[in-house]
This record gives C-alpha cells, structure tokens and sequence, in this order.
C-alpha cells in the first residue's frame, strides 16, 4: 500500500447503530453533560410517531426534552434566531434533530448563533471559518436523507458554510426511528451516499482512512439499491441506506465539495432533476473521466461495487470500463424499477444539448478553478449516458 | 407562524425498575453464598486483592447490588448503595432497559457487552473475574433453559454435585449468610 506524504482525517461523529440504540442516548448524553437537549423535528416523524420511540427510550434517565417542530419551508434567519431564542429562553444545553436534510441544516445554524453569539451565520465565512466546538448536536438518522446530515457542510437561502465542527457528535440509526419513506426517497438517498463514496475514492485527497469510510458507503449504497426494489422497503434496506448517508456525510466531513458534487448542484438548481438524481446521472462519467486522468480507478472502488470476487478477476486495463459499467447498468434498473421517475440520464431528465453550456457556465462560476472542461465532457457524457472512451 | 414549544418530561418503568432491584438483590446474595460453597467460585475469589469490592447495576441511579472481598477471604453483599463499598470496580448497563434485557433472560451477557451496553470503570481484568463469578452463580441460580439463554456455554458438571450446591445456595441465598 502506498502512503500519502501528509494526509489529514478527522471523524467526530460517533455513531450508535442498530437494535435499541436509542437506549444508548441517555448515556451518550450524560457523557457529554447534556441534561436537557432541545428535539428538533420534522413532519414525517411526527406523523410516523417515532417521537414515541425517543421518549420511550429517554425514561428512567435524567434528561427532559423540549420539542420544536419547525415548519417545512425554507431556512430563513428569522426562523434560526426564534430557534436560538427557544433554545437560550428554556435553559437547553444541546440540539437533538430527528430527522434530515433541512432540518439538519436548520439545527447546524441554530447552534452557531447559540455557541458562538453570533447572530450571522454567513458572518464565519465559506471554509473553516468556525474556529470553536459548538454545543453538543446528536442526529437521529432517517433513510430518507440528503447525505449531508453527518457532514461538516451546511447550506440555506444565502448562507454556505463547511466546518468540522458542524459534524453532530452523535449519529443514531434505530429500526424504530429510521422511518418508512416510499422508494424513491430511499434510492435517492442510496445514490447520494454513492456518489459521495465513489468521489471520495476517485478524488486527489483520498487517503487510507477515507478510502475505508467511503468503500463501506458505497458498499451499503449499492446493497441498499439493489434491494430497494421490494415495496415496502425492507426494514433492513432503510437500515443500511441510513447507515450509507451518516457514513457519506462522514467522508464529506468539513472539506470543500468535489467536482461532481458541485456539478450535481449546479444541474439539480435547473429544477429540472433532484441533487441526488444529479449525482446519479454524472457517477458513470466521473469514473470515465478519473480513469482517464490517471490511467485506472482504484481496486478497492470497483470491489466495493461488484464484489471482491469480480474486482479481482479483472485486469487492471477493465477496471475503468467495468466500474462505469455497473453504475451504468444500476441506473438502468432503477429507471425500470421506478418506471422512469428516476432518470438514466440527462435526456430522462429533459435535458437538450443546447442546455449543457449554461450549466457549465454556472459551474464555472460556483468553482472559478478552470475546470469547466472536465465539466463540460461530464455533461456531454451523462446527457446519453454514452461511455466517452476519449476521456476529452 | 409561531413555532410551538412542548416540554416532554419521560417518566419512569417503575416495573422494570422493581424487576430489576429484586433480581439484584437475589443475585447479590447468592454470589455471596457462592463464595462459600462452590470451590471454583472461591478460587476466583481467592485471587482478588482483600478489599476489592465490586457493584453491577444500572448507570445513574438505577439498583445496583455491591459486594466486597472482607478478611475472611469471601465476598459479602453490602446492599443496594453505591456508597457502601469505597471506589469499587463497577460493571453497570447504559440503561435500564439494557439490562432488563439481560435479567429477562432476552440477551446473553456476552451479547449485551457485544452490543455496547455495558460499561465496566475498573481494572479489566477484575472485571473478567467477576464475570466468571457470575456465570457459575447464574448457572446455579436458573433452571438450565434459562441458564443457557443467559449464558455463553452451559457447562458440564456432575448432576450430583450441581443439586448439592444448588440447594445450598438457594439455602443460603434465602437466610443471607
């Protein structure tokens, strides 16, 4: 194995998983002095009552909840200074969310202006601006999550921030609190935390620790899509979809967003396809386009998506084409399974290839680093889902 | 809109919490009657510092039972406090439910310690010790479908010899000495 000269890896979520988890909360909690943590939470819990679950597993311990259930819509400052304003006025002392996406992203803010006074967020700057540990955050994780819950990365209305100290400290996954989301919420969080997987493994600063997080993301992802196909989804797939998103979030960490990332933002702020369809759609040509860059992909990706027998059966020279292969031939199977609610590829989505340059110019804008090109040959790739063997 | 604030106060498991108590006390008294009766169980307790004392229960202020190592070279069950032994090595569940669990026969020992829910503040190898301990006295204690759900491998003893010590430890467990 080859070393890195310098790597860097921090991971400070801790995550409790599996039957009875919940019941690990109190302690947890206690450990870090928490008495009485305020519970943010979103309408799916509310109506799945898994609030049951949590109060059932905080009995016969010292901690007492407030409950805030905010509204769906946006993140506006206001609602994070009411927030904040609850938090301080009710003597809380930690954020406890069920739930994710832009909860998760609303408690992140609430616990900047609580732990560091500020009442701007954006004030701390895109990257590491936040030099302090923030008040102690636990997340209960859904399936039905967006990848960055666990992440060091928060993003609402005007405000972009990547800190590792936005990481929660505690992730649980619980079978009473995962939730039931319909299929499509839970393939697209199976390709979300995918994608963040196969980037981390392709990307400059992949290191050993990170490869580890990230096989095993993809490695839940793609068992968690392939067995999406029964309805209701098993209980077992919502399990490992939620295990793959902590995990994603987790390889996100506080660093900047890679390329496919910020090329699936720009395609998903179209309207016309979700971020994690996004994603989806460009995976195939971020493999193409890394093998070309540095002559192969990583052994351990393709084992993570095929299987340890196939990947070492395969010559190095096929690596490429295979691991773009089966991503290819999984996004297949989902449009089928889905009846095309989740597209192959841009056309599925409705895209024209007039529409590719002003993507591409967004790109440019969000990135400035010159690497329209790459982006450009992603597109052009992913509008047919076509392997472009030239990598240019 | 205004956001709605909710104060949720858990409550209590006065049941599993009474449950509980009652079967650390029994097992309290009979880990100290297995210190005089059974030869392994003295062997392991033979090989402890004099003083030691050890207390398994429920993190917080769950029931606890405590036992110490006196000079008499046997182990005496100092009741349910915490404060009865000074610093004793203590093996406690994260919570209660964890260790209802166990007691309920519903998860083996070595499962819940697989499972992370139990945490041990003390020397490790102490701890194994009073494991050990533990095992003889459940296998004594319970009828063998039981014992075996609670433990990892049901031992292999002559009948002759587990009837006799079993007898005397419930004796014993039941008058307290």
């Amino acid at each position: 194995m080859q070393l890195p000269d310098q790597l860097e890896f921090s991971c400070p979520v801790k995550l409790l998983y599996g039957r009875r988890a919940l019941e690990h909360l109190p302690y947890e909690f206690g450990a870090r002095n928490v008495r009485r943590p305020l519970l943010l939470s979103d309408e799916d819990a509310v109506r799945e009552n898994r609030m049951r679950a949590l109060t059932d597993a905080l009995r016969a311990s010292e901690i007492e909840l407030g409950a805030v259930e905010p509204p769906a819509q946006g993140i506006d400052l206001d609602l994070v200074h009411e927030l904040a304003a609850i938090y301080r006025d009710r003597d809380h002392d930690a954020l406890l969310v069920m739930g994710g996406g832009a909860l998760m992203d609303l408690a992140k803010l609430v616990n900047i202006v609580v732990s560091t006074g500020q009442d701007d967020p954006a004030g701390f700057g895109a990257s590491n601006g936040i030099a302090q540990r923030l008040k102690p955050m636990a997340l209960i994780a859904p399936a039905a999550a967006s990848g960055g819950e666990a992440s060091g990365h928060v993003k609402a209305d005007r405000i972009e921030l990547q800190s590792i100290h936005l990481m929660p400290d505690l992730a649980v996954i619980d079978e009473r609190t995962v939730g039931a989301p319909d299929q499509k919420a839970v393939l697209n969080a199976g390709l979300t935390a995918l994608a963040f997987g196969v980037e981390a493994m392709l990307g400059a600063k992949r290191n050993p620790m990170v490869d580890i997080y990230a096989a095993n993301a993809v490695q839940m992802a793609m068992a968690a899509l392939q067995s999406a196909a029964e309805m209701p989804v098993a209980l077992t797939t919502r399990m490992l979809t939620a295990s793959a998103t902590v995990m994603a979030g987790c390889i996100l960490a506080g660093k900047a967003p890679g390329k496919l990332h910020r090329l699936g933002t720009c395609l998903a702020a179209t309207g016309r396809l979700s971020f994690s369809e996004a994603l989806g759609v460009l995976l195939p040509a971020a493999v193409t386009l890394e093998a070309h860059k540095h002559g192969r992909v990583p052994a351990r990706l393709l084992s993570a998506l095929m299987g340890l027998e196939r990947s070492s059966g395969t010559p190095v020279g096929q690596r490429s084409l295979l691991a773009a292969t089966a991503l290819m031939s999984l996004l297949n199977d989902l449009y089928r399974l889905t009846e095309g609610r989740l597209p192959r590829n841009l056309r599925d989505a409705g895209f024209e290839p007039d529409d590719l340059a002003a993507v591409c110019a967004a790109f440019d804008e969000t990135a400035g680093d010159g690497d329209q090109d790459a982006a450009m040959v992603m597109l052009q790739q992913a509008l047919d889902g076509k392997p472009n063997q030239s990598g240019c | 809109m205004a956001l709605t604030y909710r104060e949720i106060k858990p409550g209590r498991k006065p049941f599993k919490r009474t449950y509980l108590t009652v079967m650390l006390w029994v097992m309290g008294r009979a880990v100290q009657a297995a210190s005089r009766v059974d030869r392994e169980v003295m062997q392991e307790v033979s090989e402890l510092p004099d003083g030691f004392a050890f207390a398994l229960g429920i993190v917080a202020r769950g029931p606890h039972m405590v036992l110490a190592k006196r000079e008499d070279g046997r182990l005496h069950y100092l009741g349910q406090q915490l404060d009865a032994a000074e610093s004793p090595l203590r093996l406690e569940f994260k919570h209660l439910e964890s260790g209802f669990l166990t007691f309920t026969f519903q998860e083996k020992t070595p499962v819940a310690v697989a499972r992370d829910r139990l945490v041990v503040d003390g020397e490790a190898a102490y701890a194994c010790a009073v494991v050990r301990i533990l095992d003889r006295v459940q296998v004594y204690l319970l009828p063998k479908p039981l014992a075996k759900l609670a433990v990892k491998r049901y031992p292999r003893w002559p009948f002759i010899m587990k009837c006799y010590n079993r007898t005397r430890i419930y004796w014993r467990t039941l008058l307290g000495y």
